[in-house]
């Protein structure tokens, strides 16, 4: 009987746990053919994604952009970037910092495709896009540590 | 008039709870919103926030906040506030030259940087409960939801995650006031309190900010707030008045525990004291439950002491079904008259000291 009951907890428990992410970079990171800079550390990508960081050290205003809030993409990049940050978590930081007037959140677009398109087009944007998305015409940077 | 707004903000609440801040012009324009409506009840003559003997349905209220970034550096932004009572105002707006990410410049009508909620202050989608703490952010004679004037505004970080935000301004406050015992100068009893207005007390040539503890840790937030003016009140001279409070709030994806306290010196012998403390528990993936306990003093010679203070137990239960809408109920019990006062008192001039009241309402932001 308690057997049975530990393994209908295990099963319940399984049940209910988060999708696992699966090993590997999952996304990666671009920024404009024209930008300079050849990789970026996790903290560097972190501040600039939370407007923390808001200047490329040439003076250009970084634009961060990111891939719809439901993407796969997004979860690998909260879990390996934002320091395991919640989706919760970060829209609960994105209210106060709005309705506060202090910032808004990056430009959400809604493909892989329009982000690139995105990043093209402006030369301070740095965007995310999955593993496999084509990226002919912007520039990939290493993620360092 | 009151039905339409409650149909428009439920209506709204329902489309917001999929969607996210409407962002046009690549991020040069955002538009975000607030509302709520709810239902209080009391179970005695006494009226306390949006709850009356009879019930109160007509609680509903909406705010449009708008940010344009006509410049790189440059940052435009105002928030317009509707009321179910055909109020409208200008919660605040105000320009920001951001000189680096250390130092940003703000001029205007600015959200006062006060304690954990005074910048989101109407936006309930940010809190367990759908009222805030009246201990501090009620009529309290000290806080202010936006200063007149000009400020400085900044984070910095070292790479061990430790650092300082900061907030610092100069210029004028309105300070919400209710102060019952005014009734009692009307002459004899019975106390018409309905008589005593609830308006904005100016305080000119203030000095004023914020300092908060950024760590490595997630959620956790150690404020301290300050600031220090003078009052011109009609039958008094003029008074200073200074303010300091602390607050600290630890809140994470499952549980948020959070309090504050605050002092305020009016002139040489009127002080204010409050403070709360606050926990809240999703112990189901959309179901949090809330206790509160919140307890005001005020210190005037002359004044019954149940017109003064003010003790709260509260306890909630909310349902999210997105982060974007939020079902609320709670039951509140208080002890004291100095926020929850009949509209008459009896003919003796007696009031009755204990209130309990029920809130349930919905919440949004978008």
């Amino acid at each position: 009987m308690r057997a049975r009951l530990l393994r209908l907890l295990c099963l319940l428990a399984v049940a209910a746990a988060p999708p696992a992410l699966a090993e590997g970079p999952g996304f990666q990171v671009v920024v404009n053919a024209s930008n300079p800079a050849a990789s970026v550390s996790r903290r560097q990508l972190s501040d600039m994604f939370l407007k923390k960081l808001t200047h490329w050290p040439d003076g250009t205003t970084v634009e961060p952009v990111e891939p719809p809030e439901r993407s796969l993409t997004r979860a690998y990049f909260l879990s390996d970037v934002m320091g395991g940050k919640s989706a919760l978590a970060l829209k609960t930081f994105w209210q106060k910092r709005v309705f506060s007037g202090r910032d808004t959140p990056p430009v959400e677009k809604g493909s892989d495709e329009e982000v690139v398109a995105f990043v093209k087009a402006n030369p301070g944007a740095i965007g995310y896009v999955s593993a496999a998305a084509a990226v002919g015409g912007v520039k990939v940077l290493e993620v360092k540590d | 008039m009151r039905t339409r707004w409650m149909i428009v903000s439920l209506a709204v609440g329902a489309l917001a709870s999929r969607a996210g801040a409407i962002d046009v012009a690549d991020g040069r324009l955002g538009v975000s919103g607030f509302g709520e409506w709810g239902y209080g009840r009391t179970w005695n003559e006494n009226d306390y926030l949006l709850g009356t003997k009879a019930g109160s349905y007509a609680n509903a209220q909406f705010g449009l906040t708008v940010t344009a970034r006509p410049q790189d550096a440059l940052v435009v932004a105002g928030q317009v506030f509707y009321g179910a009572d055909g109020e409208v105002g200008l919660d605040w707006a105000f320009a920001e030259w951001r000189v680096d990410d250390l130092l940003r410049i703000r001029v205007g009508k600015v959200k006062n940087p006060f304690g954990l909620f005074m910048e989101v202050k109407d936006v309930g989608t940010l809190r367990p409960f759908f009222t805030l703490p009246q201990s501090i952010y009620g009529p309290t004679n000290f806080a202010a939801e936006s200063y007149l004037g000009a400020g400085i505004t900044g984070e910095w970080q070292a790479p061990s995650g430790w650092g300082l935000a900061y907030d610092a301004y100069g210029g004028g406050l309105q300070i919400p006031t209710f102060e019952p015992s005014m009734a009692l100068e009307g002459g004899p009893p019975p106390y018409d309190f309905a008589s005593v207005p609830r308006h904005d007390e100016v305080a000119r040539d203030v000095v004023g900010g914020r300092l908060g503890l950024l760590s490595p840790f997630d959620g956790l937030v150690v404020r301290v707030t300050a600031f220090t003016g003078t009052l011109a009140p009609p039958d008094r001279g003029e008074e200073r008045i200074s303010c300091v409070g602390v607050s600290g709030e630890w809140a994470t994806d499952r549980v948020q525990l959070r309090g504050e306290w605050f002092r305020a010196q009016e002139g040489s012998s009127e002080t204010h004291l409050g403070g709360y403390a606050e926990a809240a528990w999703t112990f189901l993936p959309k179901l949090q439950l809330a206790l509160r306990l919140d307890e005001s003093h005020q210190h005037a010679a002359g004044v019954p002491s149940n017109l003064l203070e003010h003790r709260e137990g509260a306890a909630g239960l909310s349902y999210w079904p997105s982060p974007n809408l939020v079902f609320k109920v709670s039951y509140h019990q208080i002890d004291g008259n100095r926020f929850a006062v009949p509209r008459m008192s009896a003919p003796d001039g007696a009031v009755a000291r204990h209130t309990q009241l029920l809130v349930a309402g919905a919440q949004f932001s978008f």
